[in-house]
């Protein structure tokens, strides 16, 4: 798996234009080329006039590790509250809604064993700004002030006040993943799972860790962050790379030396044994979620197979799981498949009465067992197969998805457009289904519950007339 | 033979234009091309949970049904006389099939980039030929008791139904939209049949769709499936609703980390004409972005303070039957955020509003309405909307565009009035309200 990049001068001697080996054409719409600032910064860019909005993106890539995931995180938020000229809230915002409501978001995922950490501003083009204000030029002026020009108080710190309050905010969003029991359940199962993986931490981090971050501490990894990250910068949207890529060439430029940062997860390709654990809480629901080592990456030649396999036992209203569990023995509302493509791992999620543990566990691994021994239609495999290729098709609508995908399909190496992808599904053979199928091995069953016997709804109306 | 017809709008403000047709089975269809890859396609009756007494003009007693009928009726459409249901037919053409039920309206769609014209098709006939049986009636209970557990376990969905039964005296606004396990197990095929005859007529309809598609394929399905049907007139029993509200705070306890929180103000748009009514359910949203965005001098003071962690939502609910302005969010002191809610629009009130903030939280409404533009199934959930408010979906921005300060300024005397406001809070188990 590699890059077949084509260097060339640029009309502007600075740049460097690489072009992506493969230009990614969805329906002949538009192509992604691929930029590189002079610090080695990779700009991506996509030039569509199919939508009203532009979207640009400026995401550090650094490995997920425990002494590091928590104070990420606290940065982020830490950078979103102020910058050296924009120094509150308040006035970033009102700066942002004077941009026609550009919006600024910040973003924090696993791809894999990697920290996926930036920001992104969505803006609507300027041929839609009635008054001539230049959106496009702000929002990349914003980006480049929460990102590099920090809000920093006499000691070259972050102000205590506000890193002391977002630790607050972030141990509350960390104590809060209790209040959704089936983000919970799905949590939980990863974090036994993947207990001994760095792929198990949570990007948070823990209560503890987070409240263990001083200033000084958290002003260290930021600039440390800058340091050691992986730059990727993406747009979609109207304005051509000629008048966009000086103007990044001017703001991100500025970053001293960003490292080209390699991908490396684990990929544990089969569970050793069949770990079980069950909680209480306080629910109404049981929510059990069954933990599969998929057998695949998303490097593998046939990685196809299995999302093929994955499609047709569990993601869609077609599926093997939707219509046996749901549809012929209505124990659950949902039962469905996901998976994590760069880890090599599937999960079957769903809500069943409590009492049902056991004839819905049985039914979803008997249903494994049925794809096993090929009992599947063409047709079964036909609707599967189409609807893969019809996702990826409606991708191209949205350009937050189509960055993601190739931001993903870069850190992993993997050199296949969104096109070829749709091509790919076609391929998928019976035969490699069932080979899929075979290979997914149980790892882990989560089962949430509540207390046997007590009524668990006790739930007592307070009328509370204050005034 | 009755012809169909059609004529063509355009918005010069968004570069868009659309057909709508007066179908001859009398159908209202709304044909937006859009150089998209995805098609969306919805076909919705005005029909939702609250429409639990109606009759047809002609008939002569009222019918009363169980709540949840809407939703259960939503579930079972899928179901076909060939035994094969309709996922399973759009699977077969390659089409992502959903449907959902709100309190006023049912609503099935399809997203497809090829073969739309065989989806159209699929759509068309499924929820144009119920077959509801016995023994798929009982299936289906076993299935929406877990969806209603399911709300029952979520936090903001017990708080969203909570405010309702603080504002509303009605039961059909407040009940939930599935209904109660205990609700549903009196539904029968023959309940099914009875709303179905009544709100599934194709002049109670509309038909919306948005893609790369041309009102003549579109035409050419629907000539070939839909009757010509009379139109019907719909009655609904909707008890009276007064203007105060029931309890000024509900809590509840549930296993969570802290407390959050939803207030409503409780709001009377009900005698206006369908232009003025949007155009003050505008202003309304310009001065809850005014009083409540993340520029406002309230989130911010309220975040600093450490009152609310994260964002506050806020926003207009607007509504046939009811409407309110809503807030919502986690506080370890939602009495206390109320409080601060109050005081805000007091001196608003006292103090005047801000035509700075006015002019900048109008232009944050206009971007967001050309967003809506970029995606099919937002611009046809638009249509919907204005279909539902009785206004032509490009009204949307020139109605937009006429909100004045002065407008702003009378629905802040006009909505929050002290007596108006309600407070819904789900508290953590430990922890004592």
């Amino acid at each position: 798996m590699f890059f077949l990049f084509i260097n060339f001068r640029f009309g502007l001697e600075f740049l460097t234009e690489i072009v992506y080996n493969s230009i990614i054409y969805a329906n002949g719409v538009y192509c992604m080329k691929r930029y590189s600032l002079k610090n080695q910064i990779a700009v991506n860019i996509i030039e569509t006039d199919r939508f009203k909005t532009g979207m640009l993106s400026v995401n550090l890539i650094v490995p997920l590790e425990k002494q590091t995931a928590a104070a990420n995180t606290l940065l982020l938020r830490v950078l979103k509250q102020g910058s050296a000229n924009y120094p509150s809230l308040a006035a970033i915002n009102t700066r942002l809604d004077d941009l026609y409501a550009t919006g600024i978001g910040t973003r924090n995922y696993k791809r894999g064993e990697l920290q996926i950490l930036g920001f992104s501003a969505d803006m609507l083009n300027n041929t839609y700004i009635p008054d001539g204000t230049d959106v496009l030029g702000g929002a990349i002026d914003m980006l480049c002030e929460l990102l590099l020009r920090p809000c920093l108080d006499e000691n070259g710190l972050f102000p205590a006040k506000t890193v002391e309050r977002e630790k607050e905010s972030q141990c509350d969003a960390i104590r809060a993943l209790i209040n959704s029991k089936h983000r919970y359940a799905n949590t939980r199962c990863v974090e036994e799972m993947c207990a001994g993986e760095r792929f198990g931490l949570p990007l948070a981090g823990t209560v503890e860790e987070v409240e263990a971050i001083t200033p000084q501490a958290l002003t260290e990894r930021y600039f440390a962050l800058l340091h050691e990250a992986r730059i990727e910068i993406f747009f979609i949207g109207h304005t051509p790379s000629a008048e966009l890529l000086p103007r990044l060439e001017n703001t991100f430029g500025a970053i001293p030396s960003p490292s080209p940062q390699k991908a490396e997860t684990e990929v544990i390709r089969h569970a050793k044994s069949v770990r079980e654990i069950t909680e209480i809480q306080q629910v109404e629901q049981g929510k059990m979620v069954l933990g599969f080592r998929s057998g695949y990456s998303v490097c593998d030649a046939d990685y196809l197979d299995f999302m093929t396999f994955c499609e047709l036992y569990g993601s869609s209203p077609t599926s093997k799981l939707f219509v046996n569990v749901r549809e012929k023995l209505s124990l659950c509302y949902y039962c469905t498949a996901q998976m994590d493509s760069f880890k090599g791992l599937m999960f079957v999620e769903s809500g069943i009465a409590p009492k049902n543990r056991d004839r819905a566990f049985a039914e979803i691994m008997a249903q494994l067992d049925a794809v096993r021994r090929g009992e599947f239609t063409e047709e079964e495999l036909n609707n599967a197969i189409r609807s893969l290729q019809s996702n990826y098709r409606e991708l191209t609508d949205s350009p937050s998805g189509v960055e993601g995908y190739y931001l993903g399909r870069l850190l992993f190496g993997v050199d296949l457009t969104i096109e070829q992808m749709q091509e790919g599904f076609g391929h998928v053979t019976a035969e490699g289904v069932i080979a899929a199928a075979n290979r997914v091995s149980l790892d882990t069953v989560y089962f949430l519950r509540g207390p046997e016997g007590a009524p668990v709804s006790e739930e007592k109306e307070v009328e509370d007339d204050d005034e | 033979m009755t012809m169909n017809e059609r004529t063509t709008y355009r918005s010069d403000l968004l570069r868009e234009e659309y057909t709508l047709i007066h179908h001859k089975s009398g159908l209202d269809i709304y044909v937006f091309p859009k150089q998209l890859t995805t098609t969306y396609a919805v076909f919705a009756t005005k029909y939702g949970s609250t429409d639990n007494r109606f009759r047809l003009a002609g008939d002569d007693k009222w019918v009363d049904v169980p709540d949840g009928v809407a939703h259960f009726l939503e579930h079972k459409m899928f179901a076909n006389a060939d035994g094969i249901d309709s996922f399973e037919k759009f699977g077969a053409i390659g089409a992502y099939a959903n449907a959902y039920t709100s309190h006023h309206q049912t609503a099935y769609l399809f997203s497809c980039s090829e073969k739309f014209e065989e989806a159209l098709q699929e759509l068309l006939t499924y929820v144009t030929h119920p077959y509801f049986t016995p023994e798929s009636v009982e299936k289906e209970q076993g299935i929406i008791a877990q969806e209603i557990r399911m709300g029952d376990d979520n936090p903001s969905s017990r708080r969203y139904y909570q405010l309702l039964r603080a504002l509303y005296h009605g039961r059909q606004i407040y009940t939930q939209i599935c209904g109660t396990v205990e609700s549903i197990a009196q539904i029968t095929p023959k309940t099914l049949y009875d709303c179905y005859r009544v709100f599934y007529t194709l002049s109670n309809m509309v038909l919306v769709i948005c893609g790369d598609v041309d009102v003549d394929s579109v035409l050419a399905v629907a000539d070939r499936i839909l009757p010509e049907q009379k139109k019907a007139e719909i009655l609904r029993d909707q008890p009276e609703e007064p203007r105060t509200v029931v309890h000024r705070k509900l809590s509840c306890k549930m296993e969570i980390a802290q407390p959050i929180f939803a207030i409503g103000i409780k709001d009377d748009p009900f005698a206006y004409a369908p232009i003025d009514r949007v155009r003050r359910s505008n202003a309304l949203e310009i001065l809850c972005e005014m009083l409540f965005n993340q520029s406002s001098e309230l989130y911010n003071s309220l975040y600093r303070e450490g009152l609310i962690t994260g964002g506050l939502g806020f926003g207009y609910d607007d509504n046939p039957t009811y409407a309110f302005v809503g807030l919502s969010g986690e506080s370890r002191d939602p009495d206390a955020v109320l409080k601060r809610v109050k005081e805000t629009v007091k001196n608003a009130k006292k103090n005047g509003l801000s035509r700075t903030a006015f002019t900048r939280c109008k232009r944050v409404m206009y971007a967001e309405l050309v967003r809506e533009f970029d995606s099919t199934s937002d611009i046809a959930d638009l249509i919907l909307d204005a279909v539902l408010c009785g206004i032509k979906p490009f009204e949307f921005a020139s109605i937009l565009d006429s909100v004045t300060f002065e407008d702003v300024e009378k629905v802040l005397h006009e909505v929050f009035h002290p007596d108006a406001y309600a407070l819904s809070v789900v508290y953590p188990k430990e922890e004592e309200s």
